[in-house]
């Protein structure tokens, strides 16, 4: 039989150029907004339960309902931290396939894969934070009668929630061969962001209590005190950004090509006005110079910039994540490169 | 893994992309080079790089796969991932060293190479004998002899 041939027309139209040297385009927009508001939330619910054991807390904001049952909605202004991460969860169905309706099976394999650990401690957040902040709201008497299992409860969300913002970082640090997401830094520059972002969200959150009480006092205390350690938390952010980029310019020459995407490539603006500017310059800027004036339009300005850069810094990640060049690809370039060496099946046994 | 692997000579492919095609067909029904499971890259000075799943020992994407739809076979090493089960999270894509799982978005599930049940189709069109279905232990020494050449052609650069 004659072998097959593929017209060379045919054959030049196709596009054989492979994908080394280019970011990845398998986790995009949905997996950033998981992570985002995965972090968001659970920094937003540490910060208001740590503000909360040092006595920064909302004035209350009681309605009773017929049969005298009392609400305090002030708490759900800061305790929204583990719907905020149900809602990043839930994004994550317009990025599955046809098989979407199975998403609770992806708990089964927690002994080697991250997204399944993360399936698990994702839930366990959601499931005790909704508790806290739903006993909060809707028995806000509860917890003063029962002071000891309310903080085991309270702590134990905490654990949850850092569990969750630094598991985002975890999970980009499992993949091993994108130089961009395996470093070191990864969780602990999501958690600083997560810590970050969740605080400007609690601080969001007193503007709308002091929009919604017209009472500058019963935000005074939580609002202040977010302010005063926002600076701080930037900082962190700020150094751990540094030498994150540090880390992938003298690493392998993949982690090299991520962050000149980011410094000087297609990431440019994003990195330099996104995640720089938004997320760290102006919000740090705008908290030093509100320490002394005390105002609100400035604090809502920080807030909403730190919101936007901390969702700019996953995107920013996700898209500078180039795989590492494979073996057999980088033996080809060699290969190609020196033509005087012999093939190899020359030493192939007859 | 004592099964058989497939063994890709990359110097004997003349990048006529009939694996490509044979393997899209055998798959899908029809000619879609982004949903063939066998991939051929074109380097610049037009040497052709055939590229498939290696079916690693300790698989990435099936350590990485949440819902151990992607899997390892326990008769042939196989690495397999299971349609029905595969949310198409594409962890395994993003996992793999080799960029070999792929997302099918006709299907929307994530696809590899299955060596076609036993009788890879890739193998039976290829005409230079650019790719070979042979048994494990004869594929690791011919990568042994290509290693040894590569260090040989070395110790002869200026």
């Amino acid at each position: 039989m004659a072998p097959l041939v593929v017209p060379a027309d045919l054959l030049a139209r196709i596009d054989a150029t492979p994908r080394t040297g280019r970011p990845q385009i398998s986790w995009e927009a949905s997996i950033a907004g998981y992570l985002y508001l995965g972090g968001l939330g659970a920094g937003a619910y540490i910060v208001a339960v740590v503000a909360g054991w040092l006595g920064l807390t909302l004035a209350p904001a009681r309605i009773t309902l017929i049969g005298g049952w009392v609400w305090d909605w002030s708490r759900a202004l800061v305790l929204w931290g583990p719907f905020a991460t149900a809602l990043g969860a839930s994004l994550l169905i317009f990025h599955l396939g046809k098989n979407w309706f199975l998403f609770y099976t992806a708990c089964k394999n927690p002994r080697t894969s991250w997204l399944a650990r993360g399936f698990l401690i994702l839930s366990g957040f959601i499931v005790v934070g909704g508790v806290v902040a739903a006993v909060a709201v809707f028995l806000p008497s509860w917890p003063d009668r029962h002071l000891g299992l309310w903080r085991v409860l309270e702590a134990v969300g905490v654990v949850l929630a850092f569990g969750t913002a630094i598991y985002t970082g975890l999970l980009l640090r499992s993949i091993k061969y994108i130089p961009a997401w395996n470093a070191p830094l990864i969780p602990f520059l999501f958690l600083a962001s997560a810590l970050s972002t969740g605080a400007m969200g609690v601080l969001m959150g007193a503007m709308v209590h002091r929009l919604l009480v017209a009472d500058a006092a019963s935000v005074h205390g939580l609002a202040r005190g977010v302010e005063a350690i926002e600076p701080l938390l930037i900082a962190i952010e700020a150094t751990l950004l540094v030498l994150y980029v540090r880390y992938l310019k003298k690493g392998k020459p993949e982690g090299l090509l991520s962050a000149g995407l980011w410094l000087s490539g297609s990431w440019r603006y994003g990195f330099w006005g996104g995640i720089v500017g938004l997320s760290l310059a102006l919000p740090f800027a705008l908290a030093l110079v509100n320490l002394g004036l005390r105002s609100d339009l400035l604090a809502v300005i920080a807030s909403a910039s730190v919101l936007s850069g901390g969702f700019v810094l996953r995107m920013g990640v996700l898209g500078i994540g180039v795989k590492e060049t494979p073996p057999l690809y980088k033996f080809a370039l060699w290969r190609a490169q020196h033509p005087a060496v012999g093939p190899s099946s020359a030493l192939e046994r007859p | 893994m004592n099964g058989k692997v497939l063994l890709v000579d990359e110097e004997k492919c003349d990048g006529c992309l009939l694996c490509a095609i044979a393997c899209s067909i055998a798959h899908t029904g029809q000619i879609d080079l982004v949903r063939s499971h066998f991939k051929v890259w074109r380097t610049e000075e037009q040497l052709h790089v055939p590229l498939t799943c290696h079916h690693c020992e300790t698989p990435s994407c099936a350590a990485a796969c949440p819902t151990k739809a992607c899997h390892q076979d326990a008769e042939g090493g196989r690495v397999l991932i299971d349609d029905a089960k595969c949310i198409a999270c594409r962890t395994c894509v993003v996992a793999c060293p080799f960029g070999h799982a792929h997302y099918d978005p006709v299907a929307r599930v994530s696809t590899k190479c299955d060596y076609c049940d036993g009788e890879p189709e890739c193998v039976r069109v290829c005409a230079p004998g650019a790719i070979r279905y042979v048994y494990s232990d004869e594929s690791s020494g011919h990568r042994r002899r290509a290693a040894a050449q590569v260090r040989a052609a070395r110790r002869l650069e200026p």
